[in-house]
């Protein structure tokens, strides 16, 4: 992390700085759970960052990863919505490793990562937030704004396309 | 809530990390900075009018145009200021004009605009206090054939209603003329009735809000899957007309 001297020196950004450094690795893994992108996953998880600094007198006694948590779905829907209008949804991921000797760790994240892309984006939103941010149902229909059982359905037919995942399926057997 | 048994997600969320997180914390410092100031500026600008617009629209008829600048005796409504009105400040409508798109589903409202500098905008909310918003704007460029001719893109917003059917609702733009549009999607058509804009010095721009219905098996939508859409003058003659992939 780049602290800059100044950041830390005054007590609210002190304990902004602390939040930053404590959530960011989670923040950053959803994101890129939702976008398939490391790098877009840092611009989203930076901007929600962003906008809790700037709502932090207001949030800071409540759930800031929750606020930023929002702002990267949110943000991330408005990505792709956008994008998906132009140009038609495929998997962010390449089915080539970039490099030949692509460690162990590297092929498990491209795997997880291939199969999130082939779900649309509500499903990996719910997904995410289910399964690696660990919220209830009703969390996730809170924080999507959609009905609970939306998310149930959502949920269920999300694994059910990872469950018949033919690649998921091929790595499992190997 | 009651949770069920606890699913179990076949794909391993909690890999192991390649690369550390390192964002760059006095860039998202500086850019809150930025963005609690555009706050300021947007709040104070909608304080100043406390405009009672946007609040009276939920029981407004579609197509109702409303002034957002009230005159002086109207100013001291001292409503609350929402997202929107922050929004609003930020792209100020050319003759102080907001108009009704819509007031369904129930409980949302949805209006449009034009700004002084050409853009057209919308934006969506609850009627409520609170919960998710959505707003967006056309590039003048998007603007059709600046004469008012044609369509312009579709534009979609979040899955923001609590829908039970996988519907979308999408805004277009479309020329003044029309009266109705018809969008053929995924081999179906819907149709939206268009409501004019006022652009300033006189002119309108046609906007419109349709529900398209995107089939279970579709794992994505995007402008390909748009075959075509009509525009309809309130005689029903064809004014416009446009090809796959609006």
């Amino acid at each position: 992390m780049r602290l800059a001297a100044p950041v830390s020196s005054q007590p609210d950004l002190a304990d902004f700085a602390d939040f930053v450094r404590s959530s960011q690795a989670k923040m950053v893994r959803l994101a890129e759970l939702l976008t398939g992108d490391r790098g877009r996953a840092e611009d989203l998880a930076q901007d929600g960052y962003a906008k809790a600094y700037a709502a932090w007198t207001r949030i800071r006694g409540g759930d800031p990863q929750a606020y930023v948590r929002r702002c990267i779905v949110n943000a991330n829907t408005d990505w792709w919505r956008r994008r998906s209008w132009r140009e038609q949804p495929r998997p962010l991921v390449p089915d080539q490793p970039e490099r030949a000797d692509m460690t162990t760790m590297h092929a498990a994240r491209d795997v997880v990562l291939r199969a999130l892309a082939r779900l649309t984006a509500r499903e990996r939103a719910v997904i995410a937030l289910r399964f690696y941010s660990d919220l209830t149902e009703f969390q996730i229909a809170h924080e999507l704004g959609i009905a609970p059982g939306t998310v149930k359905s959502t949920v269920a037919r999300a694994l059910g396309k990872l469950r018949a995942d033919a690649e998921l399926r091929a790595e499992a057997a190997s | 809530m009651t949770q069920p048994a606890r699913e179990t997600c076949p794909v391993d969320l909690h890999y192991p990390e390649p690369a550390a997180a390192d964002l760059d914390l006095p860039a998202i410092v500086g850019r809150g900075r930025r963005i609690r100031r555009r706050q300021r500026l947007g709040k104070a600008a909608a304080g100043a009018v406390a405009c009672m617009a946007v609040a009276s629209m939920a029981v407004g008829l579609r197509g109702t145009t409303f002034a957002w600048f009230p005159g002086h005796s109207e100013s001291q409504a001292g409503r609350a200021v929402t997202p929107i009105d922050s929004f609003i400040a930020i792209n100020p409508p050319v003759g102080g004009k907001l108009t009704l798109l819509s007031n369904r589903p129930k409980g949302w409202t949805t209006i449009a605009w034009a700004t002084r500098d050409g853009q057209v905008c919308w934006a969506t909310y609850p009627t409520a206090p609170g919960g998710v918003t959505d707003q967006n704007c056309w590039q003048p460029a998007d603007v059709p054939g600046r004469g008012g001719e044609g369509f312009g893109p579709l534009m979609p917003t979040a899955e923001l209603f609590p829908v039970r059917r996988v519907a979308v609702p999408e805004f277009g733009l479309v020329t003044p003329r029309a009266d109705r549009v018809t969008v053929t999607f995924f081999g179906r058509r819907f149709s939206a009735g268009v409501v004019p804009v006022p652009m300033g010095g006189g002119k309108t721009i046609g906007v419109y809000m349709i529900w398209l219905a995107v089939p279970a098996s579709a794992n994505g939508y995007g402008s390909g899957d748009v075959g075509g859409a009509v525009a309809y003058d309130r005689a029903g003659h064809v004014v416009a007309r446009h090809g796959p992939g609006l």
